[in-house]
């Protein structure tokens, strides 16, 4: 596999091409098409699926292809000598794996008559590591030329992990993603993009159709969710339920796509979950644009005419929402479909229609959290607790996210490995949005015993150390035992915090939070890292969510909302069905919003560089002129002038001082706000700060005083290291202090009183 | 005996149900007694609460808007222009101030803890004083002078309540230790409930979050539980030592746990009726009013409101240190019910014949039925 291609062409070129949306059949050479016919069955309780698949591939690429790559996704649990697992250092949900192995073996791969077994190879392009058996090829006896289709049948057993990453079994609880063997991605002139499977990397894989017949105790009839929705009814004969799903739906197989841009614009799919669980209580409502453009008719409003769309002219498909609930959780079923129609309803603003006519939600059985937050076409994956309240967004966050992905990922296909921003960090920006937009801002909550209470103690309690942390009793170590006489539980936690009484409030604007995100690790890796090629987890998770989205946003404010909505709808539309990179977002974002913005990309998605600007302010009447003059004969005079002089007719003299670190160079605006109501505004290029890192404004001196100096006053940036710089205002604020003094000194008080108690 | 006298004595009482109402009264009318340990638990906090004003006047200084206040969100936003709002992080600490300001913050939390520590040992000096000033106040037949006899008393127990503070977090540690130790992962996790091993700390293997949540509220209720009783044994151990002079903290606390074993609910009653009072009265009345002004902040930011919140905030100090007198007096008139002076001790007047020689008899009988009135 060879490395990315290079840069992406400057938009003046891009604007003298035609549009993407009169495109034919995927230009890019590297979106080819999959149909899988699969039957399977499973043994829960020996943890085991036998299957058979069918795959037709179609070479849409201009080479003619000798081999085919295959993933077998659970041979990653297979041992703590697997890419994926040596790379999490043998742990996974934070654990040590030691046992609910899981491997996946291929019993028969032929095309035709041909046997293709014998020509198995285990591949390890990544890391040549010898014991990772999660990818492999075939060679076929005839290379498969441009255009045409290839059919190979292929059977396979798995042992089926306990719930690892997202797929395995938990009791009788099933999540089965990534369960069969899957073919890679040809890209035209690259050759097979079939990565092994690491710790941080997800999937790629081509647009197609699956047929898939599940065969399972017929104790689980009536409970399976899938991918799709089911193309006939469930028979259940001698003990044995079987259920046959379609995805997409026969239905949505007839549906055109009104976004794609494909010369074929009917809905596919790029992979293929299910879960079951005899437990499931299922929730089902449908999601009507109708209902949410009357909650959110601005929306749709500033929609429409940033796509010079008629009023009323933009309408979204209603989708069946169904929620596999926990009966525990029954309750919070309507909770989840709310947010999926939240996510259903602005994501398909922004970028363009859900296409399907079903969506699965999938809440996991408790002990199946690692089946949690994950996201496959057409069913999703949350996660909640038994104890939640709408204030701390869970399950909605995950909901909004998880089902975003239907979007970026499920229909705009880019690789997963390669460049998980392109999903995540496009996931994360949207559903801050979204959150904000429907929910308001994330309320903090501290949980005693896993119950919520608002809030959070302000202060850190007393440090366990040294001689006064043990004679408070707060831990000893006895010969390697450890004693926390004091170390409470959490009811006593709760008796002793009186969080009522002693705790802060504490709210979260979840698009300043992709901010502090990001900057947990500024600076590390370009945004265009490969996801097992970060430097850390931290980097990975950085790069690939947070810092994504904070460019999206800074972008928005960059080239103003209405033309990033064009350029971002332009791009989903552009990229429906196929596999975009870097370069082609960037080209059909440019193409959008009809701007040259390399200069902007280049810097924020190939480079590391960070930003911080400041402003000091200070200011001074002019002093009124004293001191030895030489008069006209050339002597020096003293100005006689009284002591007391009035000097509130003195003008004002100004010194502020923009200042800008960091090798990150974005146009700055400035906004100099006069007591009077005055308003002087200046800006800082680009080009200016790369020659210097400070600019004292050129204010003439004024009759007023400076009330406020803002950098950024629109707030479009959302870069800076540190912000808090960015400002200066004349009047300090009073309460702020005493407000969290006050709760510091509360929680101190009934904290030593708690300790008080104690001595008697 | 006085009717309805307006002092603390060690005259005995009935001990019915309703014991903790009459100690609640007859200590409340000695503020001295419970606003100078309120007070200087108050005053002990201060520190804190100063070093945090010094750092958010400092860090908020000229760099945020002045009065801002909390903005909306949710539906009530106006949505489609969604502003970006910066001016409001102060108000509620949000993620981007806890960011600008991470190192400040870190600094200054660092500082609280180690601040804290000290502060807290000194709190808890000031648990056994005020445990000895109630004792000697209400067991001493003197009228009058209370707050002198109070620090008196501070100072009189003071070394023993401290071994019997010593006493406590010895056996809170065993306690701890074997409701959180490897005992109950091994006994309680694996082999009652079947639990496969190393699973225990997630309770996963369980079939649902609520049977997860039972089982670590059994636990935890449990540990609360112990806690408590182990709280309101040292309760009872300070009022023996006090009540008999004696000087071994440790054989007080081994009697006083045959004492709580054989009259369970006459010695934990009171005590837990107490308890009750100060959840009702501190952590619901008090609490859900002061959440109620703290939810109203970020919309009207004012100092008066400010100072409301840290008055209240006193005054369920101030409460919770009355209680703290009303558990011992409830703890002496229920030993004076339920216990006597040993029988071996000596009595000091038959000893040396009282000042000048014997002055009065004084019986075996008479002390009886001083102590069954």
């Amino acid at each position: 596999m060879r490395p990315r291609s290079p840069w992406w062409p400057p938009a003046a070129l891009l604007l003298a091409l035609p549009t993407l949306a009169a495109a034919e059949d995927p230009p890019d050479s590297r979106s080819c098409r999959a149909d899988y016919a699969i039957e399977a069955r499973v043994v829960p309780a020996e943890r085991t699926l036998a299957g058979r698949e069918t795959i037709t591939w179609t070479n849409h690429s201009a080479d003619s292809v000798g081999d085919l790559w295959f993933h077998l996704y659970l041979n990653a649990y297979s041992s703590n000598r697997s890419t994926h697992l040596w790379e999490s250092q043998g742990e996974l949900r934070g654990g040590p794996v030691r046992d609910g192995w899981s491997w996946q073996r291929v019993t028969e791969l032929r095309q035709g008559a041909t046997d293709l077994l014998p020509t198995l190879t285990w591949q390890r392009p990544d890391d040549g590591r010898e014991r990772d058996y999660t990818v492999f090829s075939v060679t076929l006896p005839e290379p498969v030329p441009p255009g045409a289709s290839l059919t190979v049948e292929l059977a396979w057993e798995s042992l089926l992990p306990r719930l690892r990453r997202r797929t395995g079994v938990k009791g009788d609880f099933l999540m089965l993603a990534h369960w069969f063997p899957k073919l890679g991605v040809y890209e035209g002139g690259r050759g097979w993009n079939c990565h092994q499977f690491h710790a941080r990397t997800e999937f790629y894989s081509d647009f197609g159709t699956y047929d898939v017949t599940l065969v399972l105790p017929e104790e689980y009839a009536g409970k399976i969710g899938a991918s799709g929705a089911p193309a006939e009814a469930e028979a259940v004969a001698d003990g044995w339920v079987t259920a046959r799903f379609a995805a997409p739906s026969l239905t949505d197989r007839e549906y055109t796509d009104p976004v794609a841009s494909v010369a074929d614009p009917r809905p596919l799919v790029h992979d293929f979950a299910w879960t079951a669980d005899p437990d499931y209580v299922i929730f089902e409502e449908r999601f009507r644009f109708a209902d949410w453009k009357e909650r959110f008719p601005a929306e749709v409003a500033q929609v429409e005419a940033a796509l010079g769309l008629g009023v009323h002219a933009l309408i979204l498909r209603d989708v069946d929402v169904f929620v596999l609930s926990q009966p525990e959780r029954e309750k919070q079923a309507r909770r989840y479909y709310d947010a999926t129609c939240a996510a259903l309803f602005f994501y398909g603003l922004w970028f363009g229609e859900y296409p399907y006519e079903r969506i699965t939600v999938v809440d996991p059985a408790w002990g199946g959290s690692a089946a949690g937050g994950m996201e496959y076409p057409t069913l999703f994956t949350g996660g909640s607790a038994l104890f939640t309240d709408p204030g701390m967004q869970r399950p909605e966050g995950v909901t909004v996210h998880e089902c975003g992905h239907q979007f970026w990922y499920g229909l705009v296909g880019n690789n997963e490995f390669e460049a998980a921003w392109l999903d995540e960090g496009f996931d994360a920006y949207t559903d801050s949005e979204v959150l904000w937009r429907v929910y308001g801002e994330r309320r903090t909550a501290t949980l005693y015993g896993g119950l919520p209470v608002w809030g959070r103690a302000i202060a850190a309690d007393p440090t366990p150390h040294g001689v006064a942390g043990t004679l408070t009793g707060q831990g000893w170590n006895v010969r390697g035992i450890r004693f926390d006489p004091l170390k409470a539980s959490p009811f006593l936690d709760w008796w002793r915090d009186q969080p009522w009484l002693t705790f802060a409030e504490e709210r979260t604007d979840q698009r300043w939070s992709d901010r502090s995100a990001y900057l947990r690790a500024p600076g590390v890796d370009p945004v265009l890292t490969k996801g097992w090629d970060y430097a850390d987890r931290r980097s990975y998770r950085a790069n690939s969510y947070a810092r994504p989205a904070v460019i999206l946003r800074t972008l928005a404010g960059v080239v103003g909302e209405p033309a990033f909505r064009r350029g971002m709808r332009h791009y989903a539309g552009a990229w429906r069905y196929r596999h975009p990179y870097a370069e082609d977002f960037v080209a059909a974002f440019q193409e959008g919003a009809e701007q040259e913005l390399g200069w902007f990309f280049d810097q924020l998605l190939r480079g590391t560089g960070t930003i911080d600007w400041s402003v000091e302010v200070s200011q001074r009447r002019e002093p009124i002129v004293r001191g030895m003059f030489p008069g006209p004969d050339g002597v020096y005079a003293e100005i006689e002038v009284p002591e007391d002089a009035d000097v509130s007719s003195q003008a004002w003299l100004y010194d502020v001082v923009v200042r800008h670190q960091g090798g990150l160079h974005l146009p700055l605006e400035i906004e100099v706000g006069f007591e009077g109501g005055e308003r002087q505004t200046f800006t800082w290029t680009r080009e200016e700060q790369e020659q210097t890192t400070w600019w004292r404004l050129p204010l003439e001196p004024g009759s007023e005083e400076i009330e406020r100096v803002l950098l950024d006053p629109r707030r479009i940036y959302f870069l800076d290291t540190d912000m808090s710089d960015n400002q200066w205002y004349a009047r300090r604020d009073r309460v702020v202090p005493a407000r969290w003094a006050e709760r510091a000194w509360t929680q101190y008080m009934h904290l030593l009183h708690w300790y008080s108690s104690l001595g008697g | 005996m006085q009717e309805n006298p307006p002092f603390l004595t060690d005259e005995p009482v009935r001990t019915g149900p309703l014991l903790f109402l009459r100690s609640i009264r007859r200590v409340m009318s000695r503020t001295p007694l419970w606003l100078v340990p309120a007070i200087a638990i108050a005053l002990l906090a201060l520190p804190v609460g100063f070093s945090w004003h010094k750092w958010f006047s400092g860090t908020v200084a000229h760099r945020y808007l002045p009065d801002a206040v909390a903005p909306a969100g949710g539906e009530e936003a106006p949505a489609a222009e969604a502003p970006f709002l910066w001016d409001d992080q102060v108000v509620s600490l949000t993620a981007s101030f806890r960011h600008d300001h991470a190192g400040g913050l870190s600094a200054l939390n660092a500082q609280t803890a180690a601040m804290g520590a000290p502060l807290a040992l000194i709190a808890i000096l000031v648990g056994i004083l005020a445990a000895g000033g109630w004792l000697q106040v209400i067991l001493e037949r003197t009228h009058g002078r209370a707050n002198r006899r109070f620090w008196m008393g501070a100072g009189r127990y003071l070394f023993r309540f401290v071994r019997v503070f010593v006493l406590v977090l010895v056996v809170l540690a065993g306690w701890r230790w074997l409701l959180y130790g490897p005992l109950w992962d091994e006994w309680v996790l694996e082999r009652w409930f079947q639990l496969p091993a190393g699973d225990g700390n997630h309770l996963e293997a369980l079939d649902s979050e609520l049977h997860a949540r039972a089982l670590e509220w059994g636990r935890d209720g449990l540990h609360a539980l112990g806690f408590m009783i182990v709280l309101a044994w040292g309760t009872y151990t300070r009022t023996r030592l006090a009540r008999f002079d004696g000087r071994s903290a440790l054989k007080a606390g081994f009697l006083t746990v045959f004492t709580l074993l054989r009259y369970p609910i006459k010695t934990l009653r009171p005590l837990i009726l107490l308890g009750f009072v100060e959840l009702v009265l501190v952590t619901f009345a008090l609490g859900s009013l002061s959440r109620f002004l703290a939810t109203g902040l970020p919309e009207r930011p004012s100092v008066g409101l400010v100072l409301v919140m840290a008055l209240l905030s006193f005054i369920a100090l101030a409460v919770r240190e009355m209680l703290r007198g009303a558990r011992y007096h409830a703890a002496v008139k229920v030993s004076q019910e339920i216990t006597q002076p040993p029988e071996a001790q000596p009595d000091p007047w038959q000893a040396i014949g009282g000042p000048g020689g014997p002055q009065y008899p004084v019986g075996e009988q008479e002390e009886t039925e001083y102590v069954m009135m």
